[in-house]
């Protein structure tokens, strides 16, 4: 069983603020996401792109702002459970929360806090009948054991780097790959086409365009699929397919957790402390919803920042504690280091 | 002054909405649609990545032509 005392679950960027602003406090976190690598939105949407607004930075890409919030928070030393999705929370005699996720993992806090931005990203699925029966059956939406395909028949279907990626890599494990997708051109690193334009012309792949998977067929398992090329049906034999469309967020399992949600988020109380219907757990980001709310990355920061002082008061009732500013006390990390504003020099001038 | 536009908009259960465009606040469909609080998703913010404010334009108006990402969203887009 992982303890700390703020379980946040969500490692976007409000998730990742919140272990610094705890650590000022020293209050310990440990981070859950369902993605492998922290960062939410920014992380896993668009970590090219260019935010404008977020304070003092006139400019700074998504992925810049991840890699700085994981440098801030290094001295606190957050844990980490990636790639694991939150499932169920409890609560135990002793007025703590256990979290257990789709692995299995236990996590037990004093608070939870739910920085869940959109929910967790799932595999968008291309509306094929019978796609739901055949998942696990040949059907697949990730990746995770290419070993798996060794020596199979594999089609992919879609347009972008994912698409693109795997059948670079599959083209030297399966024993044929097909890859289709709606237009002749992909959305994808230039070297990647071209890699895959070179595959297709010696003939190592077969591509399939413009052309759409319209049909699953098997009994047991699958067997083959039927792509209609502009009006043209083909049937092609197969063990694998592997539809890439990208990831899209879903509330997921927290909406039955018996929080109060509305308009797909979790209600809080906002003139406060961002709590939630049910004490000792929290809600910030883009995850949360009041009167006014706005999804912004600034916005979820100082949520967390009002947050982690509630989170104190609620662990340590007992305990007297002022606001400090950073500037005069520095940043003491849990990992011994010590982060200070020079002294200024006083000496006299004789 | 800067001069409103009328958008007539049918939901996906049938239900009419008229709505009120400002011409000066730089919106898109979507994010008109968004203002008047209707259930479209537009997670990516209008960066053309994830396709969820699909609407069709039923008037004859000239549009804009679709852009190269657009297009290449578009074709990996469920129900179109
Ligand atoms: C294209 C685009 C452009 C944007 N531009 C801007 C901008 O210019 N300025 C701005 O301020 N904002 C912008 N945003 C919005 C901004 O990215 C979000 O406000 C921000 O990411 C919210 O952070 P968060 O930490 O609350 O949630 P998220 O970033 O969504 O992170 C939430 C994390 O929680 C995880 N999670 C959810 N449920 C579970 C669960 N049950 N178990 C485990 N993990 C879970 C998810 O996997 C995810 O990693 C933009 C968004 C997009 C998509």
């Amino acid at each position: 069983m992982i303890k700390t005392d703020i379980l946040i679950i969500g490692a976007g960027p409000t998730g990742l603020f919140a272990v610094f602003e705890a650590g000022l406090l020293q209050l310990k976190c440990h981070l859950i996401d369902s993605l492998p690598m922290p960062g939410g939105q920014c992380a896993e949407i668009y970590p090219k792109k260019p935010i404008y607004d977020i304070p003092s930075h006139p400019e700074i890409l998504a992925g810049d702002l991840v890699k700085n919030l994981e440098q801030q928070i290094a001295p606190f030393q957050p844990g980490y459970t990636l790639g694991e999705s939150a499932i169920s929370i409890e609560k135990t005699a002793e007025n703590a929360f256990i979290v257990t996720t789709d692995k299995g993992t236990q996590h037990q806090a004093p608070v939870v806090a739910i920085a869940g931005g959109l929910g967790t990203f799932e595999p968008r699925k291309p509306p094929l009948k019978n796609l739901a029966f055949f998942e696990d059956k040949g059907v697949s939406y990730i990746i995770k054991e290419p070993e798996m395909y060794r020596d199979k028949n594999v089609v992919i279907a879609g347009g972008g780097d994912s698409a693109l990626d795997w059948t670079i890599f599959l083209e030297n494990v399966a024993a044929s790959v097909t890859l289709i997708h709606r237009r002749n051109e992909f959305r994808g690193a230039l070297d990647s086409v071209e890699k895959v334009q070179h595959l297709k012309n010696e003939g190592r792949i077969q591509l399939i365009t413009p052309a759409e998977v319209t049909a699953l067929e098997g009994d047991a398992k699958l067997s083959s699929i039927s792509v209609d090329k502009q009006g043209e049906i083909l049937k092609i034999d197969c063990d694998h397919f592997i539809p890439l469309f990208g990831l899209t967020p879903k509330l997921g399992p927290i909406a039955n957790w018996g929080l109060e949600i509305e308009k797909n988020a979790i209600k809080v109380d906002n003139t406060l402390d961002y709590q939630t219907n049910i004490p000792g757990i929290y809600a910030i980001g883009d995850v949360n919803t009041y009167p006014g709310k706005l999804k912004l990355i600034l916005c979820g920061f100082h949520e967390a920042t009002l947050m982690c002082q509630s989170a104190f008061k609620k662990i340590y009732p007992e305990k007297r504690n002022v606001l400090k500013y950073t500037t005069v006390s520095g940043v003491s990390g849990f990992d011994g280091s010590q982060k200070q504003a020079a002294k200024s020099t006083i000496k006299a001038i004789e | 002054m800067s001069q409103d536009i009328t958008i007539y908009l049918t939901d996906r259960e049938g239900k009419l909405h008229t709505l009120i465009a400002p011409t000066d606040m730089q919106m898109n469909l979507m994010e008109i649609c968004k203002a008047y609080e209707l259930p479209v998703e537009g997670t990516c913010g209008g960066m053309a990545m994830c396709a969820s404010c699909q609407c069709y334009v039923e008037s004859d108006h000239p549009l804009a032509e679709r852009s190269e990402d657009e297009e290449a969203m578009l074709s990996e887009a469920f129900y179109v």
